[in-house]
C-alpha cells in the first residue's frame, strides 16, 4: 500500500535517492515542477513507468493537491 | 489523483511507492523553489517587501502611525507573535482617530496571496481593482511581505 | 422591512457575492469571487482538470 507523506519526508527521501514523479499533464509540468521531478503523466504510467523509472529506487508521486 | 498513480505503480511491480498527497500546491505555497518556465520569472514572493512594518492588535493607532511614517511607509500589517496576518492598515486607516486600538482601526482579514502567483497576474488585478498594495502570505497565513504595485510594474519591465 | 441592498455579482461566474474577494471594496467594478480569483491567479487548478497528459 503506498504511504502518504508530507513535505518534509519528501525532502528527506529525495536526499536519500528517491525518484520524484509529477503525474499532471504537460502544460502544468513544464510551467512548474518540483526540482528534479520526472514527468510521467497519469495516462502514461502504464506505458512508460517501467522504462522511465528505476524499479530499484523508491518513487514519490505527486499532483497539484488532494483533488 | 496521485493515489491512483501510486497504486498503479505498485501493481506494476514498484516496491517502495510514496504519495505526496498535498502536492505541488503545498510545495509552492511553502515558498520552496521549483523548476520550469515559470520559475525563470520573478513572482509575487520575490518582489514583496519583506521589511513591511508590522504591529499588534493591542497597540494604539497613533503610536503605530508615528513609527510607520518614521520608517517611510504608509502601510502596516497587523500580525500576532507567529506572524499570522490579522489585518492591514493603509493610508486611509492610518488617518483614523489616533486613540483607537489597532484592532478597531484596521481592515480585518485582508485578502492575501501566495508567493508563487505570477507578477503579471497580480499587476493586472491590482490595476483593475485600484490596489496599491497586496499582502503576500504562506498557506498557513503567515506574513511574507507586502507587494507594491509600483514594484510589480518595475520588476515586469526589467524582466522583459 | 426587506433588504434592498444590491448584491455584488462575480465577473467570472456571475454568482452573488458579499464583496470582491480581491480588494474587499463594496461596489468594485471588477468584483470577483474567491473561487474564480484562485483559478485566475493559478493558486488552484480549475475543476475538473485532467491528469492524463
Amino acid at each position: 500500500m503506498p504511504k502518504e507523506i508530507r513535505r518534509e519526508e519528501v525532502r528527506k527521501l529525495v536526499a536519500a535517492g528517491a525518484q520524484l514523479v509529477e503525474v499532471l499533464p504537460s502544460p502544468e509540468y513544464e510551467e512548474d515542477h518540483l526540482p528534479g521531478a520526472i514527468h510521467v503523466p497519469l495516462r502514461k504510467i502504464d506505458s512508460d513507468a517501467r522504462t522511465v523509472l528505476d524499479g530499484g529506487r523508491p518513487v514519490i508521486v505527486y499532483c497539484w493537491d488532494t483533488a | 489523483m496521485s493515489p491512483r498513480a501510486a497504486w498503479r505503480l505498485e501493481s506494476l511491480g514498484f516496491s517502495e511507492v510514496y504519495d505526496y498527497v498535498d502536492g505541488k500546491n503545498d510545495w509552492m505555497s511553502a515558498g520552496l523553489p521549483t523548476e520550469g518556465t515559470n520559475a525563470q520569472h520573478p513572482r509575487a514572493g520575490d518582489v514583496a517587501r519583506k521589511d513591511v512594518p508590522t504591529c499588534a492588535l493591542t497597540e494604539k493607532l497613533g503610536d503605530v502611525k508615528a513609527r510607520v511614517r518614521a520608517q517611510g511607509w504608509d502601510a502596516v500589517v497587523v500580525v500576532n507573535a507567529s506572524r499570522v496576518v490579522f489585518g492591514l492598515l493603509r493610508a486611509k486607516e492610518l488617518e483614523k482617530d489616533p486613540e483607537l486600538l489597532i484592532e478597531q482601526a484596521m481592515r480585518p482579514g485582508p485578502s492575501t496571496f501566495r508567493t508563487f502567483v505570477a507578477l503579471h497576474e497580480m499587476l493586472h488585478k491590482m490595476v483593475d481593482h485600484k490596489l496599491e498594495s497586496s499582502v503576500i502570505s504562506t498557506s498557513d497565513g503567515r506574513l511574507v511581505g507586502l507587494l507594491l504595485q509600483e514594484d510589480v510594474a518595475a520588476a515586469l519591465e526589467k524582466d522583459k | 422591512m426587506t433588504d434592498t441592498a444590491a448584491k455584488e455579482k462575480c465577473k467570472g461566474c456571475n454568482r452573488e457575492i458579499d464583496v470582491c474577494a480581491f480588494c474587499q471594496e463594496p461596489g468594485c467594478p471588477a468584483a470577483i469571487c474567491y473561487s474564480c480569483q484562485n483559478i485566475e491567479l493559478k493558486q488552484t487548478l480549475p475543476h475538473p482538470h485532467t491528469h492524463g497528459g
